[in-house]
């Protein structure tokens, strides 16, 4: 087997809490803790939880925006902290993050091609008219009139805007693509467009995609391989034909029974929440054993006490629960 | 023909209507002269102790609705037109004071955003009992009993240490509950829900649309929900309204309009929403184009230049809202008579 793209081993993110005087650590936040995943080529994996769930901070440490506190994280094989500068440069060229605010992260003085030009000129592209070129193929790719460039990021429509953040992501002829919630700020006809338009990219380029997201109905197409993330760490992984048909995890099973849909409308069903009333857990002060102790119905002593280890119940197929 | 309009007038005004909204138009007026015609001419009737689902997508106008029946519509907005007849009062012929007076105690809007519907420097216990000593003096033993109330219909048990917390001491969702406590505690005859789910998560907007459910069990109300998520709409309301460019396209009761959309632009919103249970599919079914340019509306219907099955005549006359079968309206020149949304026959 080839070496997988992206590789993860037992990443952790904390966040000291410092206070008073001598600005004293009080405690930590324990935001990502102990997480460990891979993209094989060409793979879209989907990362699922809500907000608050420390998935946006995993992002942020894959790309190199901030450092683990421990574990590693391999590109192509490569250990990030082992790399020497030149090979950063080429990483961080070859993985590219889409954002989830289209118009916060784009420079509101700047017009589109300013915007689209920035990475080319950072990588010394010096030719004016090249540049042009590119920047006007990429945004015939994504569907939109190249006469845009000249245009500022607040005389386009939401859709379009996150059109623009997606060819601004493909001018460097990226690898891996990092999507943060690259839909959800979205319209409902416009999500779809978008998710149609990123997995004919996948097709076209062979692209290895993290797609990141807060609702299991959206990765439905798109995703390979999905990962349930909950408070810092991963619940349940597998395939994801394993996650709709066979979810094991308590979580899981909520995320898919409770997202409201038009079936159960049709049928005139009700909500039927399994999950006791409360909220995520605070990250500084985790429960004790499983972390979802808090809110799961079927929790019991040993769940209040020892934490889950990952179950294997097929191949690829991982869970986190004492209750499998 | 007068005795002919009489009775007319009377059919009209049904006993267990609450809320009857006749032509409402709601245009703002920009500085550069443009007008933007937010809300043209909606109609619709909330029934008592029903749910109505108003869906759009942002800019539909949908949001304009709802401020227009509470007064609220900011600056350069305008209610130019029509009635919002509440309890057979037309609110728009109310003086500030009387309108006032309503707000809050008989109708309740609820915000997407619940860090700013509080104000973060009162406890929450100070809040709650500041709504209610708005439209009434009471004892403070009373005022209290009607807060552990309204806080246990949402759920809410340890409401003694809740009342003395700040706003911020919770998260989007509790306080989104909280919110919804708040907006009962004079028992509104409607509760106006503008998006209450949109920032949370998936468990956290089943937690706040069971929430809702329970109060209007308990409370007896009528809802408008107002959301561009089809999912929260299809189980939650008895009745859909779809909106676009400021119109009204099409209403029908809940389980004819999911099952057999009339108006091609229900049929693609409908389409564009992923299904956890729909079959692995190579691609989900878009609406082709973006919404409108509130300034510059097409002529014609206004949802013709992204309409799969558009003819020449939406291109010049614009379609009106007229009754197809009983109780279900489309503004089509062409409504798709036999389409269906799903082949499950156990649908039915």
């Amino acid at each position: 087997m080839s070496v997988p793209i992206l590789e993860v081993k037992d990443l952790k993110k904390h966040y000291p809490i410092r206070r008073g005087l001598f600005n004293k650590q009080v405690a930590t936040k324990y935001v990502v803790d102990g997480i460990s995943f891979k993209i094989e080529n060409g793979q879209t994996v989907a990362l699922v939880g809500e907000s608050g769930c420390g998935k946006s901070v995993l992002l942020r440490t894959i790309i190199g925006l901030e450092d683990p506190t421990e574990g590693y994280i391999y590109f192509k094989g490569q250990r990030y902290d082992q790399m020497k500068k030149n090979d950063v440069k080429e990483m961080r060229r070859k993985i590219q993050l889409i954002f989830q605010d289209s118009l916060s992260s784009l420079h509101p003085r700047f017009t589109i091609k300013m915007s689209m030009e920035e990475p080319l000129i950072l990588y010394g592209m010096k030719d004016a008219k090249k540049r042009d070129e590119i920047i006007v193929n990429t945004l015939n790719q994504v569907g939109l009139d190249p006469e845009f460039r000249f245009r500022y990021p607040e005389q386009l429509s939401g859709g379009q805007r996150q059109r623009v953040i997606i060819a601004r992501a493909l001018v460097e002829r990226p690898e891996l693509i990092l999507a943060d919630e690259p839909i959800s700020a979205l319209d409902v006809s416009l999500q779809a467009q978008v998710l149609n338009f990123l997995m004919d990219l996948k097709e076209k380029y062979s692209l290895s995609m993290l797609f990141v997201a807060h609702d299991l109905a959206v990765v439905r197409q798109i995703a390979d391989h999905i990962m349930i993330m909950y408070a810092g760490k991963i619940l349940e992984s597998a395939p994801s034909i394993e996650i709709y048909n066979n979810a094991k995890h308590p979580y899981t099973k909520v995320l898919l029974e409770s997202a409201p849909s038009i079936t159960k409308g049709i049928r005139d069903e009700g909500f039927n929440l399994n999950l006791k009333i409360g909220d995520t857990p605070d990250p500084a002060s985790p429960p004790p054993g499983c972390l979802f102790n808090t809110r799961c119905i079927l929790a019991d002593e040993k769940c209040m006490t020892v934490i889950p280890e990952p179950v294997e119940i097929s191949p690829n197929h991982f869970a986190c629960c004492h209750k499998i | 023909m007068k005795q002919n309009a009489d009775v007319k007038k009377q059919q009209t005004v049904q006993p267990d209507v609450l809320l009857e909204v006749k032509d409402l138009k709601t245009y703002f007026y920009m500085p550069s002269g443009a007008v933007v015609k937010a809300v043209d001419g909606v109609n619709f009737t909330v029934k008592k102790g029903s749910v109505l689902g108003i869906i759009g997508e942002s800019g539909s106008g949908k949001s304009v609705t709802s401020r227009s029946i509470m007064r609220i519509v900011d600056e350069p907005g305008k209610i130019v037109g029509g009635e919002i007849n509440f309890k057979n009062r037309n609110l728009l012929k109310l003086s500030e004071k009387e309108m006032s007076r309503i707000r809050g105690s008989q109708i309740s809007l609820i915000f997407q955003d619940p860090t700013t519907s509080f104000n973060p420097y009162m406890t929450i216990g100070e809040q709650l009992i500041e709504a209610y000593l708005v439209h009434k003096k009471a004892s403070k033993e009373e005022i209290k009993q009607r807060c552990i109330e309204v806080l246990k219909m949402v759920g809410i048990s340890n409401h003694e240490e809740i009342m003395k917390k700040y706003p911020c001491e919770f998260s989007a969702g509790f306080r989104q509950r909280i919110f919804i406590a708040m907006s009962m505690i004079f028992k509104p005859d409607l509760l106006i829900a503008d998006e209450p789910t949109t920032s949370l998560g998936i468990t956290i907007q089943a937690e706040i649309i069971e929430a809702l459910i329970d109060v209007k069990k308990e409370a007896g109300n009528s809802v408008i929900i107002i959301t561009h998520d089809f999912g929260v709409v299809s189980q939650f309301s008895d009745d859909i309204f779809v909106m676009y460019a400021g119109r009204c396209v099409e209403s029908s009761p809940k389980k004819k309009l999911l099952l057999y959309p009339r108006h091609p632009y229900t049929v693609g919103l409908i389409r564009s929403v992923p299904l956890l249970e729909a079959r692995k599919t190579k691609r989900l079914k878009s609406i082709k184009g973006f919404p409108p340019d509130m300034v510059n509306l097409p002529k014609g219907c206004a949802f013709s230049p992204r309409c799969e099955f558009v003819q020449p005549k939406c291109l010049e006359e614009q379609p009106m809202l007229r009754e197809i079968e009983e109780g279900r309206m489309v503004a089509c020149h062409y409504p798709l008579m036999d389409y269906r949304t799903s082949d499950d026959t156990t649908l039915e």
